[in-house]
């Protein structure tokens, strides 16, 4: 279909109904199979998730205000941990991209309906409830103190009914995550319009596929690993617990080789958000398209091989670290493929400063803090002394928190406008941006440094106790930094806070969203705001999804407007998917 | 998963085609690209299992060579026929719906479900012979050398239930053909009994858990009771649940496809049962030791102390008092840990592990196919709409796979 002046509408007249106000009913919601409204559902869920982890993280960072702890004893502070990790991990890093951003925008990218298979969508939305209530219940009421990695030998003969009820918990969870990436996945092999050939994807498109495949091959390993944990905590099978010959290691094994691809379930959706922000902001088309897309395959393959290095302290055999640390290491090529391409692509670009466009900024400065400092934990001889110490807290906080997590509040501010059609207070976003940014360094880089001065990770209390003394000059090192980081996540909650209070501000108080605030190219920006229960009348044309010359700023509607073109846009004579 | 409700506003398009795809080749597509990496995440489930196998047995490979000589490879080698020909039969289920063969496609699946059926039947008797014996996962292994724990009660149990099973499959049928002549109005009436069935059987089931000072024929007796109230009732719930569905030739089949699965269930169960009691008779009567003292090796298990105990109390009915036992056992075993094949429990915690869930996987086949045969009977695939079928078929290939491996791996060591 060729785009021309009669059938270019920016928004001027937009229709009154919309997924939103469609239908109005408990049950409209409840058993809908719109995939625009199990993302919005999905976004309440991982939104109480992100809470709670985040009041039990400020709990540990007041616990550590003091060197002899200040809120619990010991095995309140496990709990409390563990809380935190799991709660993070499981119920909102994994889901929270992929199950929100891409279940509401993949179909619409792709100019399509629905996903593949919207019953199996509105059923992984059901598990991720069920297996969420349950997986917290069983944490609050039985007192999980294992950690969020359950490891052996400890989980098996620690009480068994918490590790029983969590182990269930993770595993309904992941069957909720394999339906999600599968639908994804047969959504886009299947289904992309005419025209859109792999290479004329957008690139978060490319990001979910890649996430979608991490899904479906890692999350059944995690799943029969937790089935046998529990079969070891109540039935003593052996496999795993030393006490009856079982391989505690072998537990390692079997859950980073889910655990550590999970990483990148967490973080290639955040990257591919990045690829869609940072052109529209820059007004300039991505650079390097073709890396950027194939690294993240690239991220996804190597992903598998590298799981090793979370056992370089744990008896694995010299011959096997070795191996394990020089894959680690090509995870970077493509990992700063990524960065580069970015980099490239803000160059002399006309950027502009929005809040999705600051949040983008401070992935890129936390992400690449976060890497490089992998590489000191995938080297052999400092991965040694840093081990199980906060040097890999804060790693792994930059990476996962300053990564994921930054790039889903990107996400966010992008597209608000397209999923509630209200426009938010820029302002407020760009100082919430600030605060998040200045927050999460206060909070993580002290920790860095406490890492390398020997304080270990997961401790109640840092006073020292006896057979473990701890000089004085230490223990005010160690507090004082812990203050700082302490003091630091106060002020990155408060950045939190303020920008959930602009979002929900806007969507009482703000002005109504133009089509194309922000003038994207992706299909969405061609479907009202918010987009109608079809997402589009007319089957939308497919052009290039970085293409900016053809559209221009409106101050009456107070977005872009498609330019009529010069010439037909053309289309490919490419087949539909699936022939390919 | 392809769309059940009809669009009534689309006039052109198949009553089965879903909204939002352009096409029924693209939706057919779909699904079964779907079918095929849920099939990889099955392979990946397994390979966790496969894995464990392959490290405990080059770590200990004696304790595999002993153990398997628990298990009968001409149990293991029928089901592998059973579901060899359960394989053919739903591939050419799919084959009949391309082609129209209406009549074909329900009777090659009712006969898979039939051959799922036998194959749970052997796996009831092979599982519950083994219970008795005391041939446990790693820490209730308790299987003692030398012994000959008398299977008679076993035997006996096992005859009940294929015979059970049996009557309970013919009841079905009629049920089914009551159902066929209009018996729809008694949905209340099922669901009432499966209501008092369920309460009945939990009660008793609680009871027998819960009150101690009960005889162990009062014990196995409330047992009975409450297992068959449990079953009438689970079946008079299947019942009313599958007569509120409404279209009355979907139902029957249905009925008849779990009538096909329980008759399997027995039919395998007996077979199996007899096979097993003629073969430990013969056993005893050309030598003076069981089948088990002869095939193990000579090195026995240091704790004959209690076996006497743990084989009159091996009948399920004193769960507790076994699994005292067992504890016992197990710290006596951690004092021998590192010697010699005398753990085959490893072996063993494997074969549960691995065979359990291929069960589970073919219980949840037996569901979706008894959805299959409902669909199927009630017309709804033709050659231009038979996606269903043809994903349920891999799944069941896959399923019928998973055994080809587990069979040589667990029965044939050498």
């Amino acid at each position: 279909m060729n785009a021309t002046a009669d059938s270019i509408d920016d928004g001027g007249n937009e229709p009154a109904e919309n997924y939103l106000n469609c239908s109005n009913t408990i049950a409209s919601w409840a058993f809908t199979l719109d995939h625009k409204r199990i993302g919005v559902m999905y976004l309440v869920g991982i939104c109480i998730a992100l809470l709670l982890g985040g009041l039990f993280a400020m709990a540990i960072r007041l616990q550590l205000w003091m060197p002899e702890g200040m809120l619990f004893d010991e095995q309140m502070y496990n709990e409390i941990f563990t809380l935190h990790g799991a709660i993070m991990v499981f119920l909102f890093i994994i889901p929270s991209v992929p199950a929100t951003f891409g279940n509401f925008f993949l179909p619409i990218m792709l100019g399509a309906k629905d996903v593949a298979f919207p019953r199996m969508n509105l059923a992984s939305f059901y598990l991720w409830v069920f297996g969420t209530i349950f997986f917290v219940a069983a944490m609050l009421f039985t007192g999980l103190d294992t950690g969020w990695t359950f490891y052996t030998p400890y989980s098996a003969e620690t009480s068994k009914a918490p590790v029983v009820a969590a182990t269930m918990g993770v595993f309904i969870l992941g069957f909720s995550s394999i339906f999600t990436g599968l639908n994804f996945v047969v959504t886009v092999n299947t289904m992309r319009p005419p025209g859109m050939t792999w290479f004329r994807m957008p690139l978060f498109l490319w990001s979910i596929y890649a996430t979608g495949v991490i899904q479906l091959l890692a999350t059944p390993v995690l799943g029969i690993t937790v089935l046998l944990l529990g079969a070891e905590a109540v039935f003593h099978i052996g496999i795993f617990d030393p006490r009856y010959g079982g391989d505690p290691v072998l537990y390692q094994h079997f859950f980073w080789f889910y655990s550590h691809p999970a990483v990148y379930i967490m973080i290639l959706p955040g990257m591919g958000i990045i690829s869609e922000l940072l052109p529209v902001y820059c007004r300039k088309p991505i650079f390097g398209y073709k890396f950027i897309a194939l690294s993240s395959i690239a991220i996804a393959l190597l992903g598998f091989l590298v799981w090793g290095h979370h056992m370089f302290v744990s008896s694995e055999s010299t011959i096997a670290a070795v191996i394990f640390s020089g894959l680690t290491f090509s995870v970077s090529i493509p990992s700063g493929i990524k960065v580069f391409n970015w980099l490239a692509t803000m160059y002399k670009g006309n950027i502009h400063m929005n809040t999705g466009m600051c949040y983008v900024m401070a992935f890129m400065f936390l992400f690449t803090i976060g890497g490089l400092t992998g590489l000191h934990l995938g080297t052999l001889a400092t991965d040694v002394p840093l081990h199980d110490t906060y040097f890999v807290v804060a790693h792994f906080h930059y990476v996962m928190m300053g990564g994921a997590l930054i790039a889903f509040l990107a996400g966010i501010f992008h597209w608000w406008p397209k999923m509630f059609g209200k426009m938010y207070n820029e302002f407020w976003g760009q100082v919430s941006a600030m605060l998040v940014f200045i927050g999460f360094n206060l909070t993580f880089f002290p920790q860095f440094y406490l890492g390398t001065l020997g304080m270990p990770r997961r401790y109640a209390s840092y006073e020292g106790r006896e057979g473990f003394p701890i000089s004085e000059a230490l223990v005010d090192q160690f507090t004082h930094l812990h203050r700082v980081s302490t003091g630091g996540a106060f002020v990155l909650a408060t950045g939190l806070v303020i920008a959930a209070a602009v979002l929900l501000a806007a969507l009482l108080w703000g002005r109504r969203a133009p089509r194309n605030p922000w003038g994207g190219a992706t299909l969405e920006w061609t479907c009202t705001s918010p987009p109608i229960h079809s997402n589009f009348i007319d089957t939308p044309s497919v052009g290039d999804p970085y293409f900016y010359e053809n559209m221009e700023w409106d101050p009456e509607l107070g977005g872009f407007k498609t330019l009529p073109p010069a010439k037909p846009i053309e289309t490919s004579e490419h087949q539909p998917a699936g022939s390919e | 998963m392809s769309a059940t409700t009809p669009h009534a506003g689309d006039l052109h398009a198949h009553r089965f085609h879903a909204h939002h795809f352009d096409t029924q080749e693209q939706q057919f597509q779909a699904g079964k690209l779907g079918m095929w990496l849920f099939l990889a995440t099955e392979v990946l489930f397994f390979s966790g299992m496969f894995c464990a196998y392959t490290i405990y047995r080059v770590i200990h490979p004696e304790v595999f060579a002993f153990a398997h000589q628990f298990l009968d490879p001409t149990l293991g080698a029928a089901n592998t026929l059973v579901l060899l020909v359960s394989s053919l039969s739903v591939a050419w289920a799919v084959r009949c719906a391309q082609t129209n063969k209406q009549g074909m496609l329900l009777a090659n699946l009712v006969f898979t479900v039939l051959c799922a059926g036998i194959f749970m039947g052997v796996k009831s008797v092979e599982y519950t012979l083994k219970f008795h014996e005391g041939l446990l996962w790693r820490s209730a292994y308790s299987f003692v050398e030398g012994s000959h724990p008398d299977l008679g009660p076993a035997h006996e149990q096992l005859r009940q239930f294929g015979l059970v099973s049996l009557g309970i499959g013919a009841a079905i049928v009629v049920l089914g053909m009551l159902v066929g002549v209009g018996l729809r109005k008694a949905r209340g009436l099922f669901l009432a009994v499966a209501l008092i069935g369920i309460l009945v059987g939990s009660v008793c089931l609680a009871r027998a858990g819960v009150v101690e000072e009960m005889t162990e024929t009062q014990m196995g007796q409330m047992l009975n009771v409450g297992g068959y109230a449990l079953a009438i009732g689970l079946g008079s719930l299947i019942t009313g649940v599958i007569l509120l569905g409404g279209e009355n030739r979907g139902a029957r089949w249905a009925f008849f496809a779990i009538a096909a699965t329980v008759v399997g269930l027995g039919a395998g169960c007996l077979a199996a049962n007899v096979y097993t009691a003629n073969k430990e008779a013969n056993a005893h009567s050309t030598h003076a030791h069981s089948t088990h003292g002869e095939a193990a090796s000579a090195a026995g298990e240091q704790h004959d102390v209690s076996h006497d105990e743990t084989h009159e109390a091996g009948s399920q009915h004193r769960a507790t008092e076994t699994t005292a036992l067992v504890n016992e056992f197990t710290e006596e075993k951690l004092l021998y840990g590192g010697e010699g094949p005398k753990f085959p429990g490893i072996f063993f915690s494997i074969y549960y592990a691995m065979t359990g869930v291929h069960a589970i996987h073919i219980l949840c086949g037996i569901g979706v196919f008894v959805w299959i045969i409902y669909r199927a009977a009630a017309g709804h695939f033709e050659p231009s709409y038979y996606g269903p079928v043809e994903y349920v078929g891999l799944y069941w290939h896959l399923v019928d796979l998973i055994w080809i491996y587990l069979f040589p791996l667990l029965y044939l060591i050498q």
